[in-house]
């Protein structure tokens, strides 16, 4: 296994049955009478007559033997109501499409479902702060596709490591990521594919009890179970128009090459200056919303990484700038660009 | 002694709740990993009414041993067990019918990059029926080795023996 292409082809082994099973939650949603059995004659005698055994066996446990997804769990429980249960939260299963009348949508999200409220960005946050053991709260937000961070390769298990964690946005392209973490006993999440996103309600809790010592744990999030998924769609590709006042493109320039000429240890020079939605120049940053407008400028020279600290680092040849396009404070810088 | 009847009965009574709870708890349980049981029977299975057939019949057996299984942590591992054993039954049940649904169910491409997803299936697919089952159990599902070997009814060296089969062959397959 220490084959590095092996431990690639192991992860990759792992994220197909992912797939896989997100695709066959979506087939057991999608076909409400999970109870069918094949139309087709060609289940013999014998084998209906074991059939028929098995439906009288299964009689004597209550009739309802055929447990699918939102059929055998009642997601209006007065646990979930209530928001606390000494129970595991797998008592609730995941629903997508959800009936009209028990979910309100709010910019694609559930605002309620079954009159428990969904939180979402900074409020989600305070909440789980503010969370005791025993609570489970509603989290929404848009899947993020790709994972806004360097991850190391991973074992199969490592369920508390972040790089494992279901990141979320509060909106398609917008706002601080957090980060739903699986826990010992991890439910199957949808992952959203490249350049696709997908509104999704989790119940989560927090003081989980298999958290690992020298965590954070009373504030970790912990998912219990998919309440609702709304399914993917492609990330918007529009972000509305630029603000009516800002920097011209000339001041961003000359405001960014005093940042650029500060950090380079030679001439620098003028490669690209684009005014857009910050989301558009960094897809995975979250300094400011992915909506705000920002000016990305790109100059050549010779930068050191921030966090070299001897004069040994390697000189890299771009530097970005990203300027607030309103006011023009700097946002970040990345090197290399 | 009516006394003493009534708080036998007042604990009878208590014990029969609770029992239903853990066992309505336990079906949710199970219920919630269908999904996972349905993929897993889609590697086993030729057509996806067969793998819907395994899975039920999965399920069904699940509820009625359910007092077999003595650690809830391991209810996942138990559950493939069953599901393997069942698909290797099923597979000698119909092999004497003759197919009237011969549709193999076309797994559309969520995740991963479409091509490398796609071809990772394949391969998978094309795996002997042990090599595969291994495979994907450990590998897929994530069992571990000696849950594999359990679920499979082999020993701890014949599942790595396969793993290695396994992964040597896909690498063969997938460069």
């Amino acid at each position: 296994m220490s084959h590095p292409y092996e431990r690639e082809l192991v992860e990759d082994l792992a994220a197909r049955f992912q797939v896989d099973v997100e695709r066959a939650r979506i087939d057991l949603d999608q076909s409400p009478a999970i109870e069918h059995r094949r139309k087709e004659p060609r289940i013999s005698k014998p084998i209906s007559g074991l059939a028929l055994l098995a439906i009288l066996l299964a009689g004597a446990f209550g009739g309802k033997l055929l447990l699918g997804p939102g059929s055998s769990v009642d997601p209006t429980s007065p646990a979930i109501a209530s928001g606390m249960t000494s129970e595991p939260r797998s008592t609730i299963a995941a629903r997508t499409n959800a009936p009209a009348e028990s979910v309100r949508l709010a910019d694609g999200l559930p605002t309620k479902i079954d009159n428990v409220t969904v939180l979402r960005g900074e409020v989600a946050l305070a909440a789980i702060r503010r969370s005791a053991q025993g609570d489970h709260l509603l989290i929404g937000g848009w899947l993020v596709g790709a994972t806004p961070m360097s991850c190391p390769i991973l074992r199969a298990d490592e369920w508390w490591n972040p790089c494992r964690a279901v990141a979320l946005r509060e909106s398609p392209f917008n706002g601080p990521i957090m980060f739903m973490y699986r826990g010992d006993n991890p439910v199957p999440t949808p992952m959203a594919p490249a350049g696709q996103t997908g509104a999704i309600v989790f119940s989560v809790h927090t003081h989980d009890a298999s958290c690992p010592t020298g965590n954070p744990c009373e504030a970790l999030p912990v998912i219990d179970t998919v309440l609702w998924f709304g399914g993917f769609v492609p990330v918007p590709s529009s972000s509305g128009e630029a603000p009516v006042q800002g920097l011209t493109q000339e001041e961003a320039v000359e405001k960014a090459r005093t940042y650029a000429t500060a950090k380079s240890s030679g001439a620098v020079e003028l490669l690209s200056a684009t005014a857009a939605a910050y989301g558009w120049i960094r897809a995975s940053g979250n300094e400011v919303s992915a909506d705000h407008w920002v000016w990305a400028i790109v100059f050549s020279g010779r930068f050191s990484s921030p966090d070299c600290v001897n004069s040994a680092c390697t000189a890299h040849p771009t530097i970005m700038i990203i300027l607030d396009y309103a006011d023009g404070r700097l946002i970040v810088e990345e090197i290399p660009a | 002694m009516a006394g003493t009847l009534r708080l036998s009965l007042g604990i009878w009574r208590h014990v029969a709740e609770s029992q239903a709870h853990q066992v309505t708890v336990l079906k949710a349980m199970i219920s919630s990993l269908r999904p996972e049981l349905l993929a897993f029977a889609r590697y086993l299975m030729a057509s996806d009414d067969d793998a819907n057939d395994v899975v039920q019949q999965t399920m069904e057996i699940a509820l009625r041993r359910h007092s077999e299984l003595r650690d809830r942590a391991k209810l996942k591992s138990w559950l493939f067990a069953i599901e393997t054993r069942e698909a290797t039954r099923w597979r000698r049940r119909i092999r004497s019918f003759v197919r009237l649904d011969t549709v193999v169910r076309d797994i559309s491409a969520t995740g991963p990059p479409l091509d490398r997803s796609v071809a990772i299936r394949i391969a998978v697919e094309a795996l002997p029926r042990r090599t595969r089952q291994a495979i994907v159990l450990h590998y897929m599902v994530g069992l571990t080795v000696s849950d594999t070997a359990r679920a499979l009814r082999v020993s701890e060296n014949t599942v790595k023996t396969q793993l290695r089969i396994g992964l040597h062959k896909l690498r063969e397959d997938l460069t």
